[in-house]
């Protein structure tokens, strides 16, 4: 029998991570929180540690410190780091399985749990009647998926994690800063009213800042343009928070039309009240402000790809899979506040989610860097998800949108967990961080798990038959046309091949070559240096698991109804009219091509002969150049911020000083001095005070008694 | 009576203690220092626990209903006509309650943290005595005792400053001197106008056949309100003598454009006394304006209310952009506790405002309610957070004797415990939630609103540009490349980790469960919003 208490219950998997971040914090000695181990300062020659220090790092140490910044390690683990690691793990397995627990009882037609959902845990802050500030969290179906793809993920990671950051320093605050994330996270999938939205957006922007700046003292590398850790997460923490002056002026602006901050209350109010829909739809957009930010849309997409200068198993949990998707969640979340406002709202949702998915796309084209490409392709998938909110309406409800976000977390999360096997190996082999695609290739043939593995990723994104990427993309595409907004069709259908060819090109150019089998498809000449193995079972293990449902989770077709917690009845996915649609075919022709491009352009030439034609060819040079220098948008946010707000800063500075603070002493000045000379001043510092502040009482004092005498008359 | 009050006693154990501290031998004078801190801070949570064992969390009171005082003569004399009184009449209600424990709080960490001064003994003594000082002024109902009090405190501030303040020559003199002076003569200049307003209107209230007497209590229950004439002009009394007195928080807060002393005198001051400064002194103006400015001239606060607002958003935005401009980590902070202030100004002005028509969805009333709880809040908030910043600062300060920020780089590597400290200073102050700083910023920004909406709006990116200057200087100073000049840079010791510890519990205990704090100080709340709302609408 399946009973409330179940689900009434259900507080304990979101206070479940933040329980292990108590238990890493206070639990752990302080030693294996620090960044580095206190033993090193005075021992630098340790052996393990000092060839790897030596090897990488040895020609651009230039002075600085004498170990190793970039990526500390310690000779082995003690007890305490990997008991907190494994306190970390156990406690997300089990909150990973009443999630699952959760997910299954609720499919079931007699499940007690509501469609509108139960408040399971809330607290008062202030109450002013009629207003209050409530914290309260909320389960319904729609949290109930999002929990899943979150425990689920972040259990994978934390276990990948084992292997990844093995003999890392810090490697305990590794893990608390991880519990600490999917508590943020789970706070916004129990979100029940902006409040607490607010309060788990703004914690995993911590959470995010504390794990891209992990590795505290890592140096940028300007030659690969790619920033330090500490300049990333700055970064990404500004431009989250441009979103989110947006995203509470939304709030402001619902909470003074209807002095509640509650989802359904809003709702309720609108409907009974008939809220102007274009005061509604403003409203709308400045929180889909907060959903640009947090999921790098355009403008504010600059942040994500700086991310990637975390360690990477935070890139697939954080930056791929779950928070990013935030957004996406808010404005399911929100959905039928969207629905109400004017249609505007909706297709500015569309219109910024197709334009930034083929603009990052075309991004990803030309990037060399592994992880960049895997960046830019989430925030062109997190675009596919805006276009299926925007255009989805009321008859398909938050499922398209949600159902992407849903396969997406699973294949993403396998391609960076990949990728950051990968970049274990290659660390392994040649002793320093690689991340060019130009030093790889060939690897299938020496990591053929790891491989394997990323081809299925590889297939399920690029909407591949039968691959879950094929229903949730397709399916989004298709609705864009039947909701007649032809450019965002064709936008996204033409992003759908570029998909397809930039994520085989990383393929073949990480894992295959000319030379390799299937033309070029795997194994081939390995253009590193030293030589690779497959990563630990730790890592390989959770991509085998992730496959799974890069394949298989397209397949759950009652997705939409299941997601969908509003009164109103919504069609599913209907497979039989999908497969029948010949414009679904088209999109699979689409994307083959890509592949096919791919295939043939990078199977079957080398990357030098590639890279000469690119170069000779003035058109062709031009736009690589635009594209791989990302549009220049980050060198006008640069320019921006140090000309334009500094100026304005130091602008405000000078005022500061030299008027308000220099009337202040010319005053002083002139009443002290008053006649005699100024250079005395120096000498009579103490005692032209004196006179200043005495005169000064004296003519108050005079002012006082002309008042008070007149008062009294 | 006097005696028997344990409001009495949150004046003397301070004042004793300083006077003991002083009279003792030089060691040991700090553990009679701690120690009196200690008492202070206990006999400060007395009325805590009596109120709540008498009345319950939600009893606090207010200014017509203090749960807790008392009230004495002290000097009563007249001269021809006029009849002067001056009550010893000390109350507590939430408002004035959460400002004394804070006050006790803070001094005991300061006296934690200047454990190692030179001369400590007068150091020691003398931040004990500063505190008295500030007590009185905290829980005085009596509007000359408040004058008296306000004026006590400047001696110790004027001492602190100008003995152990910075020696770096700022026009010509050392800046402990320069600054000492500049903050004693622009708050003294502050008082004067407090003072003749205090005299105006006593003499109005008597001169219209009043109660010869300066109790809050009295001109809380008749709020007064007459036509006075200035130099010909005609002028209400209540937006006079709100000005009048006004011009004294102003500076202390301090508001825009009253506070160029603020940058001057918090960086040349020593590390304890920048954290009384900023978490105590400033809220004695905060203080003021809620208690007596909105409490007694509700008409005159409500006129003024849209200059307030105005100065309230400069404050905000033109303290945080200056902070985008300091190399100086301790000017930073300085002006951040600046602009931080201007929420406190934002929620009074938005609870003494006129609403505007731009919204009407719902009622002003419980908005402005709101902002006013958000602005109290603040002045917890700000004063713990605020404090952590300028504490971690002085570590830092100690071990490197540089504030420039520009001459760090990848310092946590050697301070981990530190940077994590300012790190959560720093998130605590750019409002993230779970800290303090959010339940204060979140609560005035949604309610001030619906009050002044365009307002709200432009001060709503100073989200912006706090993260950025904090984060930033974060980021220069703890993390990046390491510059191994700082290679022999100790972390925090236990002594000097206990304040900053302390602090930080604070900051996230009362960010996650921010209730009861909000119990204390909603019913003094409720009645100066009553009390405003009937004065504003009798006027019209």
């Amino acid at each position: 029998m399946i009973t409330m208490a179940l689900y009434e219950n259900s507080w304990l998997i979101l206070f479940a991570p933040l329980l292990s971040f108590a238990v890493i914090i206070f639990g752990t000695r302080v030693g294996d929180m620090l960044s580095r181990p206190r033993v090193e300062a005075s021992t630098p020659h340790e052996p393990h540690h000092a060839v790897e220090a030596h090897d990488s790092h040895g020609e651009d140490h230039g002075g600085h410190g004498e170990d190793d910044d970039d990526d500390p390690k310690v000779p082995s683990l003690s007890a305490w780091a990997k008991i907190s690691a494994y306190v970390s793990i156990l406690i997300m397995a089990v909150a990973c399985i009443y999630s699952w627990v959760l997910l299954i009882s609720s499919m079931v037609p007699s499940s007690p749990l509501p469609t509108e959902g139960i408040t399971v845990f809330s607290y008062t802050w202030l109450n002013v009647s009629p207003l209050s500030y409530t914290i309260a969290f909320h389960v319904d179906r729609l949290a109930i998926a999002m929990l899943v793809v979150v425990t689920t993920i972040s259990l994978l990671v934390q276990f990948y994690s084992q292997g990844y950051m093995e003999n890392s320093a810090g490697y305990a605050r590794f893990y608390s800063y991880l519990s600490l994330f999917a508590f943020s996270m789970l706070v916004i999938v129990f979100a029940q009213n902006f409040l607490v939205m607010f309060v788990g957006w703004e914690l995993v922007g911590l959470s995010s800042y504390l794990l891209i700046g992990f590795w505290i003292n890592k140096r940028s590398k300007p030659e690969e343009q790619r920033p330090s850790p500490a300049e990333a997460n700055l970064q990404a923490f500004i431009m989250n928070r441009i979103g989110d002056v947006g995203f509470i002026l939304g709030i402001m602006i619902l909470f003074v039309n209807t002095g509640t901050f509650e989802f359904s209350g809003i709702e309720q109010h609108i409907t009974q009240y008939h809220t102007s829909p274009a005061l509604l739809g403003v409203a709308m957009i400045l929180i889909f402000c907060g959903a640009v930010g947090k999921s790098a849309q355009l403008p504010l997409h600059t942040w994500l790809p700086s991310a990637m200068e975390g360690p990477t198993p935070v890139s697939a949990l954080i930056h791929a899979a779950t928070m990013v998707a935030a957004g996406v969640y808010m404005v399911a979340r929100t959905f039928p506040l969207f629905a109400d406002a004017s249609p505007v709202a909706f297709q500015v949702v569309a219109w910024i989610g197709a334009l930034t998915a083929f603009f990052a796309a075309t991004i990803a084209l030309v990037q060399s860097d592994f992880k960049r490409v895997l960046a830019f392709s989430t925030i062109s998938q997190l675009g596919y998800m805006f276009v299926g909110l925007g255009v989805a309406g009321s008859e398909y409800g938050v499922g398209p949108g949600m159902f992407h976000l849903f396969t997406h977390a699973f294949f993403k999360a396998l391609l960076f967990l990949g990728a950051g096997s990968v970049l274990h190996g290659l660390h392994h082999a040649m002793h320093k961080e690689v991340q060019d695609m130009r030093l790889m290739g060939g690897l299938a043939s020496k990591m053929p798990i790891t491989a394997a593995t990323w081809l299925i990723a590889v297939l399920a994104i690029s909407g591949f038959p039968f691959f879950s990427g094929f229903y949730s993309k397709e399916e989004i595409i298709g609705l864009a046309l039947e909701h007649h907004d032809i450019v965002i069709y064709l936008l996204t259908l033409v992003t759908a091949g570029l998909t397809a060819f930039y994520m085989l090109r990383a393929f073949i150019q990480a894992f295959g070559g000319k030379g390799g089998k299937f033309m070029g498809l795997w194994g081939g000449p390995y253009r590193g240096t030293g030589e690779v193995h497959e990563s630990p079972w730790t890592m390989t293990i959770p991509l085998i698991l992730l496959s799974i449902p890069a394949i298989f989770a397209g397949y759950w077709f009652g997705f939409y109804s299941y997601v969908n917690v509003t009164a109103e009845h919504v069609l599913n996915l209907n497979v039989g009219a999908l497969l029948a649609d010949p414009l679904t075919w088209l999109g699979v022709v689409v994307s083959l091509a890509g592949l096919g491009v791919a295939w043939g352009i990078y199977g079957r030439v080398e990357l030098a002969k590639i890279h000469a034609v690119v170069e000779s060819n003035a058109f062709l040079r031009t736009l690589h150049r635009i594209l791989y220098n990302r549009y220049y948008v980050d060198t006008l946010y640069n320019w921006i911020a140090v000309y334009v707000v500094l100026g304005i800063a130091n602008l405000a500075q000078a005022f500061d000083q030299y008027i308000v603070d220099g009337i202040v002493n010319g005053v002083a000045r002139i009443i002290t001095s008053a006649g005699s000379d100024v250079r005395h001043v120096e000498t009579g510092r103490v005692q032209s005070y004196m006179i200043g502040f005495f005169g000064g009482v004296a003519v108050l004092a005079i002012v006082a008694i002309v008042l008070i005498t007149t008062v009294g008359k | 009576m006097f005696w028997s009050s344990p409001l009495t006693w949150i004046l003397l154990v301070p004042a004793i203690g300083g006077v003991v501290t002083y009279a003792v031998p030089q060691k040991a004078s700090r553990w009679i220092a701690l120690i009196a801190s200690a008492l202070t801070l206990i006999v400060s949570l007395v009325p805590f626990f009596i109120i709540v064992n008498e009345h319950g969390m939600t009893g606090f009171g207010n200014i017509q209903q203090l749960p807790m005082s008392v009230n004495l003569p002290w000097v009563s004399f007249t001269a021809g006509s006029m009849h002067f009184q001056v009550r010893y009449f000390l109350g507590i209600d939430g408002l004035s309650l959460s400002m004394v424990v804070l006050n006790a709080f803070l001094t005991m960490l300061t006296i934690i943290s200047g454990w190692n001064k030179p001369r400590v003994k007068d150091y020691m003594a003398i931040l004990l005595l500063l505190e008295a000082g500030v007590m009185g002024v905290f829980m005085a109902m009596d509007l000359f005792l408040f004058f008296l009090f306000w004026e006590v405190e400047l001696a110790p501030t004027f001492l602190l400053i100008g003995i152990w303040g910075s020696e770096r020559v700022r026009r010509g003199v050392p800046g402990r001197v320069y600054s000492a002076w500049k903050f004693l003569l622009y708050s003294f200049f502050g008082s004067i106008f407090m003072l003749i307003g205090i005299l105006v209107l006593y003499f109005t209230n008597v001169a219209h056949g009043g109660t010869p007497t300066a109790s809050m209590v009295y001109f809380a229950q008749h709020i007064q309100s007459y036509q006075l004439p200035l130099f010909g002009w005609m002028i209400g009394s209540q937006l006079l003598i709100f000005l009048l007195i006004f011009v004294a928080f102003a500076i202390k807060i301090p508001m825009f454009p009253f506070h160029s002393w603020l940058p001057d005198v918090y960086t040349d001051a020593p590390t304890e006394t920048s954290v009384m400064l900023s978490g105590v002194l400033s809220k004695m103006g905060a203080y003021g304006l809620i208690r007596i400015c909105l409490g007694l001239f509700p008409q005159g606060v409500n006129q003024f209310s849209g200059a307030l607002m105005a100065f309230a958003v400069i404050n905000i935005i033109y303290g945080a952009l200056i902070c985008l401009a300091q190399k100086n980590m301790k000017r930073t902070v300085a002006y951040s506790s600046f602009s931080h202030m201007g929420i406190i100004l934002l929620g009074v002005a938005a609870a003494a405002g006129a609403s505007n028509g731009i919204f009407t969805g719902q009622s002003a009333e419980a908005f402005r309610q709101a902002a006013l709880v958000g602005a109290i809040f603040q002045m917890f908030a700000h004063g713990i957070i605020t404090g952590l910043l300028f504490f971690c600062e002085g570590v830092i300060y100690d071990r490197a004797q540089t504030r420039d920020v520009t001459a760090f780089g990848g310092v946590a590597k050697r301070m981990p415990f530190l940077a994590a400290l300012f790190l959560l200073g720093s998130m605590a102050s750019l409002g993230l939630p779970g800290l303090a700083g959010f339940v204060s910023e979140y609560i005035v920004f949604t309610a001030s609103f619906r009050i002044w909406t365009v307002v709200t709006i432009i001060s709503a990116f100073t989200m912006i540009l706090t993260a950025a200057y904090l984060l930033w200087i974060v980021k220069r100073v703890f993390f990046g490349t390491f510059n191994s000049k700082w290679d022999k840079l100790a972390d925090v010791n236990l002594r000097e980790a206990i304040p900053l510890m302390a602090l930080a519990a604070v900051i996230v205990i009362v960010g996650v469960y921010p209730t009861p704090i909000i119990h204390v100080i909603q019913p003094c709340v409720t009645q100066i919003m009553h009390t405003a709302s009937i004065a504003v609408a009798l006027n019209k």
